[in-house]
């Protein structure tokens, strides 16, 4: 393996995201190549330096915030009662149509509602539809995605290819195996 | 070969249930296991929020708590075609598109000097904190340089530990480009961190 197809491999060795046999190659390789070992090391600890920065977590008081805008939000809904309502709702629906074809009435009165009951359609109708049963998977629907605006344009610096030979110039082993290392630990 | 390769952090550490079958239990009527969810969820999205848009803290937790309201209320339509992780951060990826059409301005453009140049860490050691200062201020800046989508993918890979394939299906981009963002991102960063450690070695 020459060093340019290691390099343009290493960031998926460091994920072990190459199969076994791209995986064998690079290892080979870097047990040979010094250069290229420097950049898996400098690779590496980027890797340490990226998650001690980015590993925040939310404040003490995110939890009890939440809990009260769950609570406001009617938070107290179970999430299968959304399901269970759509579902009773249509049934309802074709239940109705069934009673209006059968009886052949389009006034919207079911048989036996002359006494004062309500029919079926408008029974289930009546329910508490669950104000977030659409809105929701709508929003998830619409939004949409992998646009140009929204991922972002490459960044031309980075697209235009590093040199990553530059980046370890003048370093030597030593120093870019321990040093780095050393420097990096979390 | 010297180098010990680290390990993805695990994102579902506490509880043995799976995400899905806390979502499920979720559907079925039990509120406890949305508690759950949260409870393992909400640093992650937390930091996907603050790093995708740039937030402030306080911004980024009340956007986060957004995210959460959003999940709740969907999470009766999640039909487990995708792993739960995999549909959540798409879903706060959605939220924190609809906040970027609204704003047209990041949140950090916004909020300026209060963005993510704040340090998180309170508990550093006394005798290593100016050193560390230097080395995360550096770090912070070099990840804020990069763009959104290559951000994502540094976050979504280092921090959430996500596979290519999960990543691929959050921000909706072949796995080609989670690849190709991820080699890139990294090799900028490690391209603003060659000279701190040159400059550190020097100093010796």
């Amino acid at each position: 393996m020459r060093c340019r197809d290691a390099v343009e491999k290493l960031s998926a060795h460091l994920d072990d995201e190459l199969d076994p046999a791209e995986s064998r190659s690079v290892e080979e390789h870097l047990s040979q190549c010094p250069g290229c070992e420097r950049r898996y090391v400098l690779l590496t600890a980027t890797r340490r330096a990226v998650r001690r920065v980015a590993l925040e977590t939310v404040s003490d008081r995110f939890d009890s915030e939440f809990r009260s805008r769950l609570a406001a939000e009617g938070g107290t809904r179970r999430g299968g009662t959304p399901r269970r309502l759509a579902i009773g709702l249509w049934v309802g629906l074709a239940a109705a149509i069934v009673l209006v074809v059968l009886t052949g009435r389009h006034d919207g009165q079911a048989p036996g509602t002359e006494s004062g009951s309500r029919p079926l359609l408008i029974r289930e109708g009546s329910r508490q539809v669950p104000d977030y049963l659409g809105p929701c998977a709508q929003c998830r629907l619409d939004a949409p995605c992998a646009s140009a605006a929204t991922c972002g344009p490459a960044t031309p610096a980075i697209d235009a290819g590093l040199d990553l030979n530059a980046l370890t110039a003048g370093v030597s082993d030593e120093q870019a195996i321990h040093g780095r290392a050393r420097l990096l630990e979390p | 070969m010297l180098v010990a390769r680290d390990d993805v952090p695990q994102t579902s550490a506490d509880g043995d249930d799976s995400d899905e079958d806390l979502a499920g239990r979720f559907s079925a009527g039990d509120g406890k296991a949305f508690e759950l969810l949260v409870r393992r969820y909400r640093d992650a999205l937390y930091r996907f929020v603050r790093w995708h848009l740039g937030a402030t803290r306080s911004d980024a937790e009340d956007i986060t708590q957004d995210i959460l309201i959003e999940v709740h209320r969907s999470l009766g339509g999640y039909e487990g075609r995708s792993r739960f992780r995999t549909w959540m951060f798409g879903l706060a990826r959605n939220v924190c598109l609809r906040r970027r059409r609204a704003a047209k301005e990041t949140l950090c453009e916004a909020a300026g000097e209060k963005s993510l140049r704040e340090l998180p860490d309170a508990a550093v050691d006394l005798e290593t904190v100016l050193e560390r200062r230097e080395v995360q201020e550096t770090v912070r800046c070099a990840i804020e340089e990069l763009g959104p989508g290559h951000r994502d993918v540094v976050l979504l890979r280092e921090i959430e530990g996500l596979s290519y394939e999960e990543i691929a299906a959050v921000l909706e981009v072949p796995i080609g480009t989670v690849r190709s963002r991820l080699h890139n991102a990294r090799a900028a960063l490690a391209e603003r961190l060659a000279p701190l450690a040159r400059g550190r070695e020097e100093e010796r």
